[in-house]
């Protein structure tokens, strides 16, 4: 009867078959779960997306730190209010006009951008528009002499081109927003953006038809 | 027979052997990389950046709605110490009212906006921020007072965008499903969302891709005050 080392003798390449191959086998796999666990976790998109939030995060919550400090200046004012009838008067006019501004109930100037467009426009597209003018920081828009406000919503038939798009705002950070390769105006409407010393826009109510 | 089996046998081995070898090479030559340069550690870092900067936002909005509120008080109290101003605080509580800054209640519709539960993910068969915008401006030319999205007022500087694969309403990251509140006082609003001519867009997507699209009318909807920034820097009236 042959003995164990003489039948290991025998048999040793397929041995060495099996060890390599389980060496083989271990490396695929570890191979596999790394790529699988760096592709799942890292995706190139998933990056970008984060990166884009992190900067509108960033760029808001700054935004909400300068709303605290206005309305802890406000509160100030309004609790010396309480029993001083001049700051009282002058506080409450300026909260008022504020809100008129954003309410539309009153005329407006201040620098800004016009946009000229002169193709017709779908409705999907001046959504998209607005909430992208929006997204940029408009504090008054108006579109051929009508005041445009965020609760009145817009139909096709309200508007006709050529157009005219008067926004009021940061005049710098607007132009650079609109008129960027590849930005708004160049996905919808192709637009001509110029920079404005001063803007008049109406009142919501003297557009309206 | 036996000799030409040994020989393939041989060569599988030295194949074997040579596939081995080169992993074996690949793994030890790969130099680990800096930590500041790996994918996976720029990504961890993005997201820890992502969730501190959303709990801020939360708290700056709480921050916001406490000092909001007590404003409010001392509007009241204005009211009763200083008579000449009794005008003036209501007209600005009015502006307040259309600006979004204090809750609002009525009758109304919920409106929920999901992605299909029945087809598999696609441009047609997820919500959009786009179906958002058109349905808000949809809203709006129907005369509601007020809307909301999944507890975000819908006021003067709200942009409602798609970042990739996340939408953003007052900068606040959301997720499906989207559910708008709506205030108005139009009985037949329901009807008129409804109706397939208007908001063709949703409505195929309901029929063709199972996008999920629910309205339900309520007595009693309730508007959250918008707790975010409102900036007039450059604007004056006339």
């Amino acid at each position: 009867m042959p003995n164990f080392s003489e039948k290991m003798k025998k048999n040793s390449h397929w041995l060495i078959f099996i060890i390599a191959g389980t060496v083989l086998g271990f490396l695929f796999t570890q191979q596999f779960y790394l790529q699988k666990k760096i592709a799942g976790e890292v995706q190139p998109e998933g990056i970008s997306d984060l990166a884009i939030q992190v900067l509108q995060l960033s760029k808001s919550n700054d935004g909400l730190k300068k709303e605290i400090a206005k309305l802890a200046d406000e509160k100030q004012l309004s609790e010396r209010s309480v029993f001083d009838r001049d700051t009282a008067a002058s506080t409450l006019n300026k909260d008022i006009k504020k809100y008129q501004i954003l309410t539309g109930d009153g005329a407006i100037s201040g620098p800004g951008v016009e946009i000229k467009i002169e193709r017709k426009m779908q409705l999907t597209q001046w959504v998209d528009l607005i909430n992208a003018i929006r997204n940029i920081g408009a504090e008054g828009i108006a579109v051929n002499s009508r005041r445009i406000i965020f609760n009145q919503g817009i139909t096709d038939k309200d508007l006709s081109p050529p157009y005219t798009i008067d926004v009021v705002g940061n005049a710098d950070l607007l132009y650079g927003s609109l008129s960027r390769r590849g930005g708004i105006l160049d996905e919808i409407a192709q637009g001509q953006v110029t920079q404005k010393d001063l803007l008049i826009l109406p009142s919501a109510q003297a557009g309206n038809r | 027979m036996q000799r030409k089996e040994k020989i393939k046998l041989s060569i599988w081995l030295l194949i074997i052997g040579m596939v081995v070898g080169l992993l074996v090479t690949a793994q030890l030559k790969s130099k680990p990389q800096r930590p500041s340069s790996t994918p996976l550690s720029n990504y961890t870092l993005l997201k820890e950046n992502q969730e501190n900067l959303t709990r801020e936002q939360a708290d700056l909005k709480n921050q916001i709605s406490l000092l909001q509120n007590q404003i409010l008080d001392i509007g009241q109290k204005l009211k009763k110490t200083q008579s000449s101003s009794r005008q003036q605080v209501d007209q600005l509580a009015v502006l307040k009212d259309k600006t979004g800054l204090t809750e609002l209640r009525g009758k109304g519709v919920v409106i929920t906006l999901d992605d299909s539960a029945q087809f598999p993910a696609s441009s047609n068969s997820i919500a959009h921020a786009a179906d958002m915008r058109d349905l808000v401006n949809f809203l709006w030319t129907q005369g509601v007072s007020g809307i909301a999205i999944n507890n975000e007022r819908i006021v003067a500087s709200t942009s409602i965008d798609c970042i990739v694969n996340t939408v953003m309403i007052n900068n606040t990251k959301m997720t499906t499903p989207f559910v708008m509140s709506v205030v108005s006082d139009n009985k037949d609003l329901k009807g008129y969302i409804e109706k397939n001519d208007n908001l063709t867009s949703i409505w195929q997507r309901v029929k063709n891709e199972g996008l999920k699209f629910a309205i339900i009318e309520s007595d009693n909807i309730i508007l959250p005050v918008y707790k975010g920034s409102l900036v007039v820097d450059y604007a004056q009236l006339q």
